[in-house]
């Protein structure tokens, strides 16, 4: 025993460590793990960082002027001496374009998406996929020269036929989907075999009748329209969902896929068509991802700024009436990237801070949105993986 | 279900009942088979929205930019006399006299001031730098007759490509009859033609558009995007490697998770803000430089390389850290000769993805005055500089319409910058993507 461990120390000697070896290897690696956790944290510091430089700047703005006048007035003016800091219809022009983007991309988004995950083959999936993540290849300046060199001088116009164009595409297959739904509906009981059919026939044909009339009439209405600015929020709008859409089409793909093709087939062998399944069990199952993709395309609509600044019209008041999409708005990033070019001349002013309170309500909002939609798609990879 | 069934037991009475029942199958299964085609249909259609969209985006920048890449030059015949250059110093003859009177001497029937005004506008006033370059090349064209092909004033560029029109009124054009009219000239003894724009390639930006160039922007945002990637790609994959090899599960390191993500969802303006507050007013750093920009743009392109590099890194299986475990490496050469080599693909592929953000991004860049109007193409990190979104942004702002398709000719040649910086991704992930 004494003469195997003896021999065993001898022969450490050649493959063992020595003392001092392993003295320096321990060195290294505290030294490497070291700098790497510093590195890492340094990220971590740099929002805190963002965070606490903003504020600080932010905050002799509220200081001087309190809370109320920034929340509630829609005066803006600035430059004026004293300035009028009021910045609510700049957050209501910030809403209706975020708004606005939802609208249009959230179900492009999705139905995009779902195409996307179950519907396209493979061989056509793969072109398509990167094509939508072009998108968000293209710089946000491109988007606003285009917005503003191209799309709208075309608003100014055509707005009215575009108007009455995108409302028949839009509205017209819905219209018409409910008509013939409502018509089952209505003639769903009583009656028997053929005199139901020629009743339901005769009311369908009378509702669409109607619908067609109602669908003339709005379009007629919007046809008549003249816009008389192409740099409104409906601009913006468009523009920023196709920004949007990227992003919502990647995370809600990923969260479609993350549901197990267990689901998909359990529905697929009770019967159930591929709509079916999509739409009653795989949506429901990917719901919270996607609300999650959601709130993070809304965000990234939020935070724009080169659009909004390039395209929007720039002026501060809350359009009239409230829903106004063809009136010029002003945003929260906009008044940002505009007015720090003159404000910074006087470092110090109200002038300059009152940006900075812009850019710490921008920062909170996104830092909230973000921990949600985390906070979410975290409970569905639990609930996924748990079940 | 159900009402089918119901149905079918009620009409049982008179007909054969299985043949009720699979007509009310088939009937619903007609109206569900139309359903799913009807839903397939919208998907796609949304689909085809956003590619129409794009398409419609990318064939108005190139229908509207592709004209730039052409430059209408006119030949003029300049007759250089002895006693024109000035023999000690060159440079400094009257350049732009002796262009004047090379187009006097081709119209001589202009002589009232105002009208000879408006034929020295149809010249660029980069023709007499034109000139002095070409003296200065060769001395010895002094005393003689020199041909030259001189740059021609944006508007008679804007004729010459049709976006002035000829037939509107006078008074709704830039150029005026008499104009029009010494173009015809120019055109009939074939003196006019339009070449490939050399200048657009080569100058720096400035007010007139004939003279306007991208290369002051591209290297301006060369440099930016150099001192971005020397920060980003060390401290992104080191974070990377951190939290995906060494982060112990602990509050700590969940911390930092959630604090990159937060990262990635700030808004690109406040990173603006941040860098005028810290970088410009608290550091002093100087304004409209690469190195500032550089930094701003690190900020935000961190979150991307951190993710792409955790990904990578996790896509590396542990069969291979345990391996190396097994024949007694340490930790830290676990990862220095075996998991960041095979992860270094993938980490480069996301440094790639975060590098066409960058180069893309406008909007903190115009909080540290990148904005400013700078002719002179930067030659350090120090000098002032335009970067390229920006640049396209001060030329969309400029109301002559040659700056339109400039314009649009910049955003083409960051376009090809940037899709084959993502397909140079692509095609590393392909490539180098291992399935273990």
């Amino acid at each position: 025993m004494a003469e195997a461990t003896a021999t065993g120390g001898k022969k450490s000697e050649a493959f063992v460590l020595s003392p001092e070896k392993l003295r320096r290897q321990r060195i290294t690696k505290f030294i490497g793990e070291g700098v790497l956790l510093a590195v890492a944290s340094f990220v971590a510091i740099v929002v805190l960082f963002i965070f606490y430089f903003v504020a600080v700047d932010a905050i002799p703005f509220f200081q001087q002027r309190g809370f109320v006048e920034f929340f509630t007035s829609t005066g803006w003016y600035p430059a004026d001496e004293p300035g009028e800091f009021g910045a609510l219809a700049i957050i209501y022009g910030s809403g209706m374009v975020t708004m606005g983007s939802a609208l249009i991309a959230v179900p492009l988004g999705i139905s995009a998406a779902i195409c996307l995950s179950d519907v396209l083959p493979f061989s056509v999936r793969q072109y398509a996929k990167p094509v939508i993540e072009m998108l968000a290849a293209i710089p946000s300046v491109a988007y606003g020269f285009f917005a503003l060199v191209i799309f709208a001088p075309l608003l100014q116009n055509y707005g009215g036929p575009i108007l009455m164009w995108a409302w028949w595409l839009i509205a017209g297959p819905f219209v018409f989907l409910a008509v013939i739904v409502v018509g089952d509906l209505l003639t769903s009981k009583g009656g028997d075999g053929s005199k139901r059919k020629i009743v339901r026939i005769v009311l369908t044909g009378a509702l669409a009748f109607l619908a067609t009339l109602f669908l003339y009439w709005v379009g007629q209405t919007l046809f008549a329209i003249q816009i008389l600015s192409g740099t409104n929020a409906l601009n913006v709008s468009l523009i920023l969902s196709f920004m949007a859409l990227p992003t919502i089409v990647s995370v809600s793909e990923d969260s479609l896929q993350a549901v197990g093709r267990e689901l998909r087939e359990g529905s697929y062998a009770l019967g159930a068509t591929r709509a079916e399944t999509i739409v009653k069990t795989v949506l429901p199952a990917a719901s919270s991802g996607i609300l999650a993709a959601v709130i993070l395309g809304i965000m990234r609509a939020l935070g724009e700024t080169m659009v909004v600044w390039m395209a929007s019209g720039n002026s501060s008041h809350i359009p009239e009436p409230w829903f106004n999409y063809l009136d010029s708005i002003r945003t929260l990033t906009a008044t940002i990237a505009g007015d720090m070019g003159e404000a910074d001349q006087v470092t110090g002013s109200e002038r300059y801070h009152v940006l900075f309170a812009m850019g710490l309500l921008l920062l909170v909002f996104s830092f909230i949105s973000n921990l949600v939609s985390e906070r979410i798609v975290l409970r569905q990879r639990k609930i996924l993986s748990g079940e | 279900m159900n009402k089918s069934t119901k149905q079918a037991g009620a009409g049982s009475s008179g007909t054969s009942r299985r043949e009720r029942t699979i007509d009310i199958v088939n009937k619903r299964l007609e109206k569900r088979y139309r359903n799913e085609k009807r839903f397939r249909l919208y998907g796609l259609l949304s689909i085809m929205a956003s590619v129409a969209f794009l398409m419609f985006l990318l064939t108005s920048i190139v229908g509207n930019g592709y004209t730039a890449f052409l430059q209408t030059y006119i030949k003029l015949d300049v007759q250089l006399e002895q006693g024109m250059i000035d023999k000690e110093n060159p440079g400094r003859s009257d350049f732009q006299g002796i262009i004047k009177q090379a187009i006097r001497a081709y119209y001589p029937e202009v002589n009232d001031r105002k009208e000879r005004r408006e034929l020295y506008a149809l010249f660029s006033s980069g023709a007499a730098f034109q000139l002095r370059d070409a003296v200065l090349k060769d001395p010895a064209l002094s005393g003689t007759t020199v041909s030259l092909w001189v740059l021609a004033d944006d508007d008679v560029d804007m004729l010459m490509k049709g976006h002035i029109k000829r037939d509107v009124p006078e008074s709704e054009r830039r150029l005026n009859n008499r104009q029009l009219q010494w173009i015809g000239k120019l055109e009939a003894e074939k003196r006019i033609e339009k070449r490939f724009n050399t200048t657009f390639f080569t100058a720096g930006d400035s007010r007139e558009p004939e003279l306007a160039g991208i290369w002051g922007a591209v290297k301006g945002s060369f440099y930016t995007m150099l001192v971005t990637l020397a920060l980003s790609f060390p401290i992104g994959i080191a974070a990377a490697v951190y939290l995906e090899e060494f982060a112990p599960k602990n509050l700590a390191t969940d911390f930092i998770e959630v604090n990159i993500n937060n990262l990635a969802a700030v808004p690109s303006i406040v990173f603006g803000l941040l860098g005028l507050a810290v970088f410009l007013n608290f550091f002093g750093m100087p304004r409209s430089t690469p190195l500032v920009g550089g930094i701003v743009l690190m900020l935000m392109t961190l979150p991307t390389i951190i993710i792409a590099s955790r990904a990578a890194l996790k896509a590396v299986p542990p069969s291979i850290r345990e391996a190396a475990l097994g024949v007694g490496s340490s930790k830290l050469q676990v990862v220095t000769s075996h998991v960041l080599p095979l992860a270094l693909p993938g980490m480069l592929t996301g440094t790639i993805i975060g590098m066409a953000q960058a180069l893309g991004e406008t909007a903190p860049l115009l909080m540290i005055g990148m904005v400013a109007f700078i002719v002179d193409v930067p030659g350090g990190f120090t000098d002032p500089a335009a970067v390229m979104p920006v640049q396209i942004y001060l030329w969309a702002d400029s109301p002559e319409r040659a700056f339109v398709e400039r314009t649009s000719a910049a955003i083409m040649v960051l376009l090809a910058f940037l899709i084959s910086m993502n397909a140079l991704a692509v095609v590393m992930r392909k490539r180098f993507e291992r399935r273990w």
